[in-house]
């Protein structure tokens, strides 16, 4: 008896010791997580700014870090080996959960955290071809000595913090989800920087639009599909004359896709209208100043901890203040003494698609200009959370990686073809990104940034550049395919060497503007170019909405100052509105079903303006989703692997084709719906639905910032007590200040040059920490909101004073 | 005077330790010397939630933020116990946690200890 009580009490005391130590996915280990000796608690923070000092292996000299009131560290190192090495060990100690994160995605390693539910998205981002790619990059990396002098240092300074690392001191992510950080690797970073490339550039229309042609022909596509937009406000101003003799451009071969009648259904994410960003410069001529003031605000899906990271960097060699990628060197947007420079994306086509002829099921060969070439393949292993290894066959052409296999994949349906290669130039393993931003941080003038340009690769930016010399430049940059014209914009055919990438735009002959007559330059991910420009780059980019507003809004801009960029980053015009309404409105007002209804009234008294309390914007923008969707989906449903045409195209047809065929809705049979019947529906619809879910229309209940309900989640959405809800700010997706559900600027700077000392001003919705336990969290969210910029601080040198510096952490060698 | 060992010993070693260190210190001490398994029990569990009770009251409110909500509200999720005061919540749950563990390690503790008495 007394064994059994000594045996069962053993045995409840172990399993609950056991429930309480290990997580299971969906479940932390609470013991471990709530105890206040190692759990949760210690994660709290008080009297964060104290003097330190640490004593770190590997340095070579002493560096001095200096926090300010935001928490934004100012690294002083004596050489620059000791600055990048700074640098990791600095972003670490405040973002190595989320820098790891990012890697892990990447690499498609989440399943070894959050179990098997990841399985599939990891699966796909394998497949993209992401981690196997930053492997050989990073192989080609250790011949480059420069780049080494940068990444090593860095990884070296992660993980300086890394082994400090007790389990209580662990991020609070590691201990709900359960794990323990890696070792930091030069790979590493290069993945944080592939991540990036995804973000940017992996999304892709071509099987949509292959898919159009396929079911109403050519002519369709080139009318509804055009190459370049009816309206447009291109980044190189229209008429800037091309200073270069372009090289020799492919002939467009006879056969411009992949032949066949199927319909094929990828599986890739479709183009993002919500991932955008801003960048413009102004030049002295129009400037309070006399000198350029530079502003950018890059919008990708707001998160928390915050996807950039501010610093100040100083050696010997570099003075520069500006945001970091958390798990990257150098500053990537920001200033020093002489110049700023900020980016944008290019929405050119980097990513396509190569329809695969195998000889046979066992998918080992495939067709190529006459003959079998053999399909490499690679096996990859997925460790879930519970140590089981499951393994996937990766096939690879000389185009690049198959994405897509029939049969095994869950997502499609089975009668969809199989075989489709991916070129992608997030693959290209050439070059060095980071050399970009290190020779920018260092730049004095014009023809450096010029220089520092030419090192870049991808994801391909807008690199908006100003300096104190009065120089202002844009230049849409990276590595941009030489092809035929609307190469690439439906599927290709593998088999054909003509369909191959041709090579690559002479880097110096990118689209670039320098000073241009009009006295500023800008950008919004709208056409790089006008049609003029010798190169094809693709055929669709972000609708013009936001850059025609920024140009509009520049060119009758006189004496800018700091303020009046600042109050353009939160300009809530909506141009969309301005264009489409004049032509809708009246068949709204002209009809008795609609003319008396208050939502209308709404409308023809409104100002455009998107504002937090706007009623109107809420109504618009619900009815012209719906209004496309009246439109577009009966023929052309994304559900169907097909696409909706442009905005700038239903424009077109709503202002000049009203009798289009496309109108009708061909799944009412015995109707033949007229533009009005459409416009009519789509908004007696639009406002039903909306009184269904707000109630009757008020003031309260119907401004647009609770319809938009602008969130800022964390980088685990399930997580969701660390994020931040239902912000309440104006905007949207067609608007400069391009806030939606979950995207947005996530920094926003404007920096005045000076020949003595630059001002920068900037904030993000976040804070410096990652710690959802420190006040510096999401300390910015408020003044974001409120379109407010806070004063960089931005230090001479070491000896520099100033009220706002909080503390010193001193790392001894 | 066992209640007190074991907050003294459990606190120290919890500082260089792993959370569960608790458990054996509440084993040995309920092992060595205890009346019954209910003291024992009673015992452990009272000492452990004292221990962790004084150690989370100073954390949480000398902490700039209160972290004890967001962790509270993760574990509640939106269902039946987010209609509770998350932050008394929270204390509950780390309580209860600390009460199990010191309780059963006590009662563990003092069977085991009584496979050695002669009878």
């Amino acid at each position: 008896m007394k064994i059994a009580k000594a045996i069962g009490s053993l045995l409840v005391l172990f399993g609950l010791l056991y429930f309480l130590h290990v997580s299971v996915p969906g479940v932390p280990a609470l013991g471990k997580l709530f105890n206040p000796f190692s759990g949760f608690w210690q994660n709290t923070e008080r009297n964060i700014y104290t003097d330190e000092e640490f004593t770190i292996q590997g340095l070579k000299d002493e560096v001095v870090v200096k926090y300010d009131d935001m928490g934004v560290p100012h690294l002083f190192a004596q050489n620059d080996e000791d600055l990048y090495f700074a640098q990791g060990y600095i972003i670490a100690r405040d973002r190595l959960w989320q820098m790891e994160f990012y890697t892990l995605n990447a690499a498609g390693r989440l399943t070894e955290v959050v179990g098997e539910a990841a399985l599939e998205y990891d699966r796909y981002n394998r497949r993209m071809g992401m981690a196997q790619a930053a492997h050989t990059i990073t192989e080609k990396l250790k011949d480059d000595q420069l780049s080494k002098s940068i990444l090593e240092p860095y990884a070296a300074g992660v993980n300086a913090r890394i082994s400090e690392l007790t389990d209580k001191d662990l991020p609070i992510e590691y201990k709900i989800l359960g794990y323990k950080p890696e070792a930091w690797s030069v790979e590493k970073t290069v993945l944080m920087l592939m991540n990036m490339r995804q973000v940017l550039n992996g999304r892709s229309d071509d099987y949509r639009i292959t898919n159009i042609v396929k079911k109403y022909g050519l002519e369709v596509s080139k009318d509804l599909f055009p190459n370049y937009p009816e309206m447009e406000s291109p980044i190189i101003p229209v008429g800037t004359e091309w200073d270069f003799s372009p090289v020799e451009i492919p002939q467009v071969p006879s056969q411009i896709m992949a032949n066949g009648d199927e319909i094929a259904g990828l599986n890739v994410p479709r183009s993002n209208p919500n991932i955008g960003s801003n960048n413009w410069a102004v030049h002295g001529s129009k400037s309070a100043t006399g000198l350029p003031i530079l502003a950018n605000d890059p919008h990708l899906t707001l998160s928390l901890p915050s996807i950039w990271y501010q610093m100040q960097l100083h050696s010997p060699n570099v003075n520069v203040y500006g945001v970091a990628l958390p798990g990257s060197p150098c500053i990537v947007i920001g200033f020093n003494k002489d110049i700023a420079w900020g980016v944008t994306n290019v929405g050119s086509d980097v990513m396509d698609f190569y329809k695969i002829k195998f000889r046979d099921n066992s998918r080992s060969e495939y067709w190529y200009e006459g003959q079998w070439k053999p399909i490499t393949k690679t096996l990859e292993k997925f460790k879930l959370k519970n140590d089981t290894v499951m393994v996937d066959t990766l096939l690879s052409t000389h185009h690049g990686p198959i994405v897509y296999n029939t049969n095994e994949e869950k997502n499609f349906s089975k009668d969809t073809p199989a075989g489709h290669a991916m070129r992608w130039v997030a693959l290209e393993t050439e070059g060095s990104d980071i050399l970009t931003f290190h020779f920018l941080n260092r730049a004095k003038n014009y023809d450096d940034y010029r220089k520092a340009l030419t090192y870049y690769v991808a994801p391909a930016q807008n690199f908006i550049f100003a300096s104190n010399e009065n120089d202002i430049a844009i230049t849409p940059n990276g590595k941009l395919p030489l092809k035929w014209k609307g190469q690439g914009k439906y599927i290709l055919d593998g088999s054909l060497a003509s369909h191959d990438w041709q090579g690559w735009i002479p880097a110096e002959q990118n689209p670039h503007v320098k000073n241009p007559p009009r006295g500023f330059v800008s950008s919004a991910n709208q056409s790089s170019t006008d049609p003029s420009y010798p190169y094809y780059m693709g055929w669709k980019y972000a609708p013009m909405y936001r850059g025609a507003r920024i140009n509009e809004r520049l060119a009758a801009m006189q004496n800018a100052t700091v303020d009046s960029l600042r109050m353009l980053q939160n300009d809530n015009f909506n141009i969309a509105a301005r264009e489409i309404l004049p032509s809708l409105l009246p068949l709204l007002n002209g009809n008795l079903a609609t003319k008396n209804n208050p939502a209308l009234q709404y409308l023809n008294e409104w100002n455009y303006v998107n504002n937090a309390e706007s009623v109107a914007a809420t109504i618009f923008e619900n009815w012209f989703d719906n209004l496309e969707t009246a439109i577009w989906e009966d023929e052309f449903s994304y559900d169907k692997y097909l696409m909706y045409p442009t905005d700038d195209r239903m424009f077109t047809m709503i202002k000049t084709q009203p009798d289009a065929k496309w109108f009708d809705n061909v799944n009412t049979k015995d109707k033949k719906e007229t533009m009005a019947d459409i416009v009519t529906s789509s908004f007696m619809a639009t406002v039903d639905t909306l009184i269904a879910h707000k109630g009757k229309i008020s003031l309260e209940t119907w401004a647009w910032y609770l319809d938009k309900s602008t969130d800022i989640k964390h980088l685990v959405p399930q997580l969701t007590p660390f994020g931040r809800m239902d912000i309440k700010n104006g905007g949207g997706n067609k608007i400069v200040n391009a806030t939606t559900n979950r995207t947005g600027p996530s920094w926003r700077m404007v920096v005045q040059l000076d020949k003595e000392w630059p001002k920068g001003y900037g904030l993000y919705p976040g804070g410096q920490s990652g710690n959802v336990g420190s006040k510096n969290y999401d300390n910015m969210i408020d003044k974001w909101t409120n379109g407010e910029l806070n004063e960089l601080l931005f230090l001479k040198d070491i000896n520099e004073t100033s009220e706002r510096l909080k503390s010193t952490v001193k790392l001894r060698k | 005077m066992l209640y007190i060992i074991i907050i003294i010993l459990g606190g120290v070693a919890s500082f260089f330790l792993p959370w569960w260190i608790v458990a054996p210190v509440c084993f040995g001490v309920c092992f060595w010397r205890s009346k019954s398994g209910k003291s024992a029990f009673g015992i452990g569990s009272a000492a452990v939630s004292t221990l962790w009770l004084i150690y989370a009251l100073y954390l949480y409110f000398t902490a700039d933020v209160d972290m004890l909500l967001p962790m509270t509200q993760l574990i509640s999720g939106s269902g039946f116990l987010s209609t509770f005061p998350q932050v008394l919540l929270g204390f509950i749950i780390m309580l209860l946690i600390a009460a199990l563990v010191g309780g059963f390690s006590g009662l563990a503790g003092y069977h085991t200890g009584q496979l050695t008495e002669k009878e």
